[in-house]
């Protein structure tokens, strides 16, 4: 029995890999293509059509730079769920995520990550108006935790980008901190190189 | 000598006009080549950094083609201020406008602003999509327009509809639109067009 179970493992680990990576490449390829004919606009003059083409392929692109980091999420924080990322979400550079419990009233984490670009390339690194300075996993950090709301939000300045955390619903920032410390943000820095 | 110095003048600003968009289309190809390379090695976002660049270059050049199409100041007024890349920036995007003030001499405190707004893949809004505007339909040189103005206010605003781009025509302290509806004439709406396919 442990025999066929290890055998359907493999099977089903070599399905996924044959059924995602034309999926992948098909997009890689579309990608390519739009950066081709935006070229060719560019270089016939038509430089309005090329512009369009090119902010077609950069909407492309930062969903794929979303749901690459999105796939390294932890899935679950405690009692807290990911959602399903939706579709656009990401599409401009940016992109939020929600961890909720599915009840309203109890806790909820939300994560907006932020590449420099966005931050029209400013340093990440967060102003510090009125919070604490902290360190998480070696990158400076600020965090606001206000106890009266169980609210706050934690900053974390990343190489090329800014990671927004905002927790709800918790006695104080323990968890907002924990969760922070849960995130790989040596894999999340390495989609933003 | 004062000929000489006008000779001067008007070949350094052809120059410049010449020149300064030669310079950006140079950058926006080695940033397009970059980009490419960067999308086909996996480095993803340096890619989007490289075309996001590439895309504000190339969107200058077409600011500073369209700045050509405002009208001159004709008889009777005088430019009064004049934006070429968009408000207080080094680089224009899309969807910002291009604007230029016209003061009266005749009229006192009445002006017109002329404004062309290239409109992004997000909110392009072509002449059989857009929306129904407040005031009366009318055409400019063929192309859809907005006619919405306050007699008693002495202000009002022409809207014309063309397939990329809207251009309007605001006026104010004059008693009728006529003034607005003349200058609206007198832009070049098929070379907005063109600029904008």
């Amino acid at each position: 029995m442990g025999q066929v179970m290890k055998r359907f493992k493999i099977f089903s680990v070599f399905i996924v890999i044959v059924v995602f990576s034309p999926v992948f490449s098909a997009y890689a390829q579309s990608n390519e293509k739009l950066i081709e004919e935006g070229t060719n606009f560019y270089k016939s003059g038509n430089y309005y059509a090329a512009s369009k083409v090119f902010q077609e392929v950069l909407i492309e692109i930062n969903s794929l730079i979303a749901k690459n980091i999105d796939s390294i999420l932890p899935v679950t924080y405690k009692n807290l769920k990911l959602g399903k990322m939706p579709e656009e979400e990401g599409s401009q550079g940016v992109f939020t995520r929600s961890y909720t419990s599915g009840n309203e009233k109890d806790e909820q984490i939300i994560v907006t990550i932020a590449p420099a670009s966005i931050l029209n390339n400013k340093s990440a690194a967060p102003d510090d108006a009125g919070r604490k300075a902290m360190d998480v996993k070696g990158r400076k950090a600020l965090l606001d935790f206000n106890k009266e709301y169980k609210a706050g939000s934690l900053e974390i300045a990343i190489q090329n980008g800014s990671i927004y955390i905002y927790a709800e619903g918790f006695p104080d920032s323990s968890a907002i901190v924990d969760f922070a410390n849960h995130l790989e943000l040596d894999k999340i820095e390495s989609f933003l190189k | 000598m004062a000929k000489n110095i006008k000779n001067y003048l008007a070949t350094l600003i052809i120059a410049l006009f010449v020149i300064a968009p030669a310079a950006y289309a140079q950058d926006a190809e080695k940033l397009i080549d970059d980009a490419k390379k960067y999308y086909k090695q996996g480095d993803y976002y340096k890619a989007t950094d490289c075309l996001s660049k590439a895309t504000k270059k190339i969107n200058t050049i077409t600011s500073e083609k369209l700045v050509l199409v405002l009208p001159p100041a004709p008889q009777g007024f005088t430019i009064s201020k004049s934006t070429e890349r968009g408000e207080g920036q080094e680089e224009a995007t899309l969807g910002e406008g291009i604007t230029r003030k016209y003061k009266s001499t005749d009229v006192e405190d009445a002006e017109i602003e002329v404004v062309i707004i290239t409109a992004s893949s997000m909110e392009a809004e072509t002449q059989e999509t857009a929306e129904p505007r407040e005031g009366q339909e009318t055409h400019i040189s063929g192309k859809k327009a907005w006619l919405n103005f306050n007699t008693e206010e002495q202000n009002g605003v022409l809207e014309i509809f063309l397939d990329n781009a809207r251009v309007r025509v605001y006026s104010s302290g004059f008693d009728n639109s006529n003034v607005m509806v003349e200058f609206a004439k007198r832009i070049d709406l098929s070379r907005i067009e063109s600029l904008t396919k």
